[in-house]
């Protein structure tokens, strides 16, 4: 699903974001990136997505080297992957219905498709009901799932969650972790870059520690912090 | 890209600009505001231009024929085939000596068989028409003694009218630049406000063409309703303009009817179509 091999990403101001960073992520796993702030995690899912390209290295996301990828690519590429942020990044003046279905249509998804899949992905996030109402009138936790639904009704391979739980309360924190596991659970691979040390040490999943932009620890079943 | 998605792309861009409604006013507003301007001015131009052309018409060659010359009729249908020339008036050596005597203030200036002077023509030209050359054409035909036209005033007037045609049309470029700089910036600051649905849409898989289209047909419309608000703006306030100067109309003779009103209808449209089009695609490249 995702290989790396001395994957390096160093910024025009010499910052080194990674370095030579080696490892393989399979098709159904379930992957915490760890690290504190500036170690590298957003930059590894920036990398994933191609809104970067690395310095040096191997990126192959799906069996695609992506520094390779020519630019007419790489939507297609991103259709293959969902991806759900701290900030939601929700349209304020679409429905909720609409920020769900706006990933079908710009894929181009016939109108009728479109509709059964959008009611059926907010059933599973639990938001039918609320289908016709803006983001402005839900909660955090709400938009999250409304987020976390427009990340996976295309069925994407691959769902990149840069700290979805950071702007959430403990309880709503849960909430989306079990949609995430349930969305797992379905096939789906699941890379979640986080800072909550409740959650990874409760998973038990798999823990990719970064610092400096270093791979420190690749965990099967590890907790957010090296235990001896 | 599929057919079937232009609904969508229709949709998207009337439902984004009720959406942003406050926004999408100002636009209009704006657009409306820089075309009036552009419109201002070509009609001022136009008319400034008709005006020269009325004056030019004024300009009239005198063409005198040899003394007894018996075909004058060959000659005033030859006169009337040049090019440039509107009218031709003949004026019999009879006729002239009757303005002679009205000029002078005198009577029986000349008996009928002692008459000197010549049968003449008068021509008329029309407002593109160059005297001088007409005038050379009219000297070599056949039984012309002499032709006659105001050289110097019509240089003065020729000089002028270049004048103001190259400052008009100069001015005129300057108007449609400052429009264009007005509409794109406009157009870039809705495009802006809306630069997260590019990145969303770039990041579930959107290619590019997908992108710019809504925003492509917006810039459009935000363009032809700011081209519609000016031409109804200015073709009201200049016929209005009209009908209060209709009683000097003799002295201030506008342009008028329907030539004016949708050779300007039709620059306000392309222009507003064209820079509101334009502006949009440029605004979205910046964030592709």
């Amino acid at each position: 699903m995702i290989l790396t091999k001395d994957l390096t990403k160093i910024y025009s101001n010499g910052v080194v974001a990674l370095d030579h960073i080696s490892l393989t992520i399979n098709k159904g796993d379930f992957a915490f990136l760890v690290g504190p702030s500036g170690a590298g995690k957003s930059t590894f899912l920036n990398l994933i997505i191609r809104r970067e390209l690395p310095t040096s290295g191997l990126l192959a996301v799906n069996q695609r080297n992506l520094a390779t990828l020519k630019q007419s690519e790489i939507p297609f590429h991103r259709r293959s992957i969902g991806v759900v942020f701290q900030d939601f990044k929700l349209l304020p003046r679409k429905t909720v219905y609409e920020n769900v279905s706006f990933a079908l249509e710009v894929i181009e998804t016939p109108p009728k498709e479109i509709k059964d899949r959008v009611y059926s992905v907010l059933e599973l996030v639990g938001l039918l009901n609320k289908a016709h109402v803006f983001p402005s009138e839900l909660s955090g936790g709400e938009q999250q799932r409304v987020s976390l639904a427009r990340a996976i009704v295309n069925r994407p391979l691959l769902l990149l969650a840069d700290e979805p739980t950071g702007n959430l309360d403990p309880d709503t924190s849960w909430e989306i972790m079990d949609l995430l596991k349930e969305i797992n659970k379905r096939g789906t691979t699941v890379v979640m870059a986080t800072h909550n040390r409740e959650i990874v040490d409760h998973l038990r999943k798999r823990v990719i520690a970064l610092e400096h932009g270093k791979l420190v620890r690749d965990a099967p079943k590890g907790g957010y912090t090296l235990e001896n | 890209m599929k057919i079937r998605t232009f609904p969508y792309f229709l949709r998207e861009a009337f439902r984004s600009l009720f959406r942003n409604s406050l926004l999408s006013l100002a636009s209009v507003a704006i657009i409306t505001i820089a075309l009036l301007l552009f419109g201002l001015f070509f009609l001022f131009i136009a008319n400034l231009q008709h005006l020269g052309e009325l004056a030019w018409e004024q300009v009239e060659i005198r063409v005198f024929l040899e003394q007894g010359y018996k075909n004058p009729q060959t000659v005033g249908q030859q006169l009337a085939a040049l090019p440039g020339v509107k009218n031709v008036t003949f004026i019999p050596k009879e006729e002239g000596a009757i303005f002679l005597e009205k000029i002078l203030g005198e009577k029986n200036l000349f008996s009928a068989e002692e008459n000197p002077l010549p049968d003449c023509y008068r021509l008329s030209l029309t407002g593109t028409a160059e005297p001088a050359a007409i005038a050379r054409q009219a000297a070599s035909l056949p039984g012309v003694e002499e032709v006659v036209y105001g050289q110097a005033f019509t240089r003065f007037l020729r000089l002028v009218l270049r004048l103001g045609l190259v400052v008009g049309v100069v001015l005129l470029c300057l108007t449609v630049l400052g429009v264009l700089y007005l509409v794109i910036n406009t157009i870039q600051l809705t495009v802006f406000a809306r630069r997260q649905e590019i990145e969303i849409m770039k990041l579930v898989g959107a290619t590019n063409a997908f992108v710019r289209w809504p925003f492509f047909l917006e810039g459009i419309i935000l363009g032809l309703g700011g081209a519609m608000l000016a031409s109804v703006l200015l073709t009201k306030g200049y016929s209005f303009l009209l009908q209060q100067l209709s009683s000097y109309s003799r002295f201030i003779p506008l342009l008028s009817g329907n030539g004016i009103n949708r050779t300007l209808i039709l620059a306000l449209t392309a222009m507003g179509l064209c820079f509101g089009g334009l502006g949009s695609l440029f605004s979205v490249r910046r964030y592709l």
